[in-house]
């Protein structure tokens, strides 16, 4: 019941939040417009499709692929924090902590400046992959010892793949020409800004499927919270589903890098905020973070591009910005309920 | 002769130079429970993961119902056998009720038998009473015994138990061993580590006592828990008692050393 509710509430600030956030610009939209245009694109005719050429035009080019984007980013961040924090042991586990998000970058970074994006989005979006694969891969190795996470490796050896990351970067960007600098630099802060159609379907193609293999093994990462050896022990072949998971997490980081840059703290507080109202079982938990990292973007996104007249913020500072506060909040909380981390 | 459950013969596992086992050999029927008992660092744990299937042998054999270990697809094996481990962490506030839950993943989903298996491992784990709880918020001793009850819904014929009554109250030791030996008596293999050797001696029908990863002594209780073997394995001088129920009690000789040969 409790679940129904929150899925509920949840589904209906996204849809909420697509609506308002298709809504509000420079060119203000009337709700039926919204609603009409995004049946027509969906294929459905009704009486609500705008009748202004321009209204159409910034929402099925400008303002429709940008909130789309924004939802799947967010989803394919809450996601990659779900799991992520699912195959560590540990609810701290979060590509933007670690380093994952930042390896990402530095392969996206890589590719545009080599020229390789002039294979579209998907080679930018594959190089994010290949670099955010190894840079996950490199912090479980490192972060893991007998079966379990210490926290303050792990969040050491974030520091070490962040800084890395960073520096390789720098480097890209020095060697790099002018224009790719430029995009560089908004890899590094995230922004939703000029969202393309094709970059929605590029994500999509990621999103959708590892979400939905990811809430097929939920089962199995409940078992994992025991520990590998009595996971193991319960028939879960523990080697297969982390490198799975490793590669799940990889590709729905890459997902959201190559197209939004690093956007921080959206897969750490949204499975955190979701456990503490649905509990731990990760099949809820799943569903759960994917629709609330989608609305949390969402909003933020609408944010970014209202709070300050005329200017369009970095949305990753806003997430830290919300998310860090938040995060304190939160960690306080559960130490004070559950006995800290166990 | 019955099939054997477990049939080990000269069990060698390394840890780089060090051996953990050295040669061990061990055969265990159904019906039967077997303690494992031995100080610490000689090994008992390191058998335990060998009969479960987390470590892979240096040398030698482990077959379990005649077939080699490596062979059972991990699935087919959750379904013949459940092992407590020593440490009992869980990694996210899970329910008490859905921690024992768990223990039902291997078997097809079947209500009515999965709530069944559940609410009998819980009540014979005695922690009824905990069930709503986060499993973060139990003390050692309470986790352990969730743990047990996961184990117990697995619902297995073979049963490998690492220390089970480590962190728990004189009460609940008993009430433990003697929920295993129910078991073997009922037909079920039980796989016992124990340090309190007159639980092993009490609850036991067979003891294997391991001295730095080799076979100290195997046989039944009182033919291995001499004073003799003990002071050879242990270092310390031990006397042996009969409970009230004549059962053996392995107490240390704490009398200083002149008044011990009068």
């Amino acid at each position: 019941m409790r679940r129904v509710v929150v899925l509920a509430t949840l589904t209906g600030a996204l849809l909420v939040g697509l609506v308002v956030s298709a809504r509000v610009g420079q060119l203000p939209v009337s709700t039926t417009d919204v609603v009409g245009a995004a049946l027509a694109r969906l294929g459905i005719t009704s009486g609500w499709a705008p009748s202004d050429e321009v209204v159409a035009m910034t929402l099925e080019q400008i303002r429709f692929p940008r909130v789309a984007l924004s939802a799947l980013v967010g989803a394919a961040l809450a996601v990659g924090g779900a799991v992520m924090q699912a195959i560590f042991g540990n609810p701290l586990a979060e590509p933007g902590v670690v380093g994952v998000s930042s390896g990402a970058a530095l392969g996206a970074a890589a590719a545009i400046a080599s020229g390789v994006s002039v294979a579209g989005g998907a080679g930018v979006a594959a190089a994010a992959f290949v670099c955010g694969f190894l840079a996950t891969f490199l912090v479980y190795v490192t972060a893991r010892a007998n079966g379990r996470t210490e926290v303050v490796t792990l969040l050491l050896t974030g520091i070490a793949v962040n800084a890395f990351a960073g520096a390789g970067i720098a480097l890209v960007m020095f060697v790099g020409d002018t224009a790719s600098r430029e995009q560089i630099v908004f890899w590094q802060l995230g922004s939703l800004n000029g969202a393309r159609w094709h970059e929605v379907a590029v994500v999509t193609a990621i999103v959708v499927p590892t979400t939905l293999i990811a809430l097929a093994l939920a089962r199995r990462y409940d078992l994992l919270s025991l520990g590998e050896r009595s996971a193991a022990h319960l028939g879960v072949r523990v080697e297969a589903l982390r490198v799975g998971s490793i590669a799940l997490v990889a590709l729905l980081t890459a997902a959201a890098v190559a197209f939004a840059g690093i956007i921080s703290f959206v897969g750490l507080v949204v499975p955190h905020s979701i456990r503490m109202l649905l509990g731990p079982s990760h099949r809820g938990l799943l569903a759960a973070s994917a629709i609330a990292g989608a609305a949390l973007l969402v909003w933020c996104d609408l944010l970014a591009r209202t709070a300050v007249a005329g200017a369009d913020l970095p949305i990753g500072m806003i997430t830290a910005l919300i998310g860090g506060p938040f995060f304190f909040v939160l960690i306080r909380q559960a130490r004070s309920r559950a006995g800290g981390w166990g | 002769m019955t099939e054997l459950t477990y049939r080990v013969r000269d069990l060698t596992v390394r840890r780089g130079e060090r051996s953990l086992l050295d040669g061990v050999d061990l055969d265990v029927a159904a019906g039967e429970m077997v303690a494992i008992v031995g100080p610490n660092g000689a090994g008992k744990s390191t058998l335990v993961a060998a009969l479960a299937g987390d470590v892979r042998p240096e040398a030698g054999t482990v077959e379990f119902d005649g077939r080699p270990l490596g062979d059972w697809r991990p699935r087919d094996l959750a379904r013949r056998r459940s092992v407590l481990l020593q440490s009992h962490a869980v990694s996210f506030g899970y329910t008490v009720d859905e921690v024992v839950a768990m223990g039902r993943s291997p078997w097809p989903a079947d209500p009515e038998r999965d709530e069944a298996a559940v609410e009998r491992a819980i009540e014979r784990a005695d922690v009824a009473h905990l069930r709503a709880r986060s499993y973060l918020a139990l003390s050692g001793g309470e986790r352990a015994r969730v743990s047990l009850a996961r184990v117990l819904a697995q619902d297995t014929d073979v049963m490998l138990l690492d220390e089970p009554t480590a962190a728990l109250d004189l009460r609940h030791q008993e009430d433990v061993l003697r929920c295993a030996a129910e078991d073997a008596q009922a037909g079920r293999t039980v796989v016992v580590v124990l340090h309190d050797l007159s639980l092993a001696a009490a609850y036991a029908s067979r003891v294997l006592m391991l001295d730095r990863g080799r076979v100290a002594a195997h046989g039944l209780p009182r033919d291995v828990l001499t004073p003799e073997r003990v002071r050879t394995v242990y270092g310390i001088d031990i006397a042996l008692l009969h409970g009230p129920d004549g059962s053996l009690l392995v107490v240390p000789d704490r009398r200083p050393t002149p008044e011990r040969n009068r």
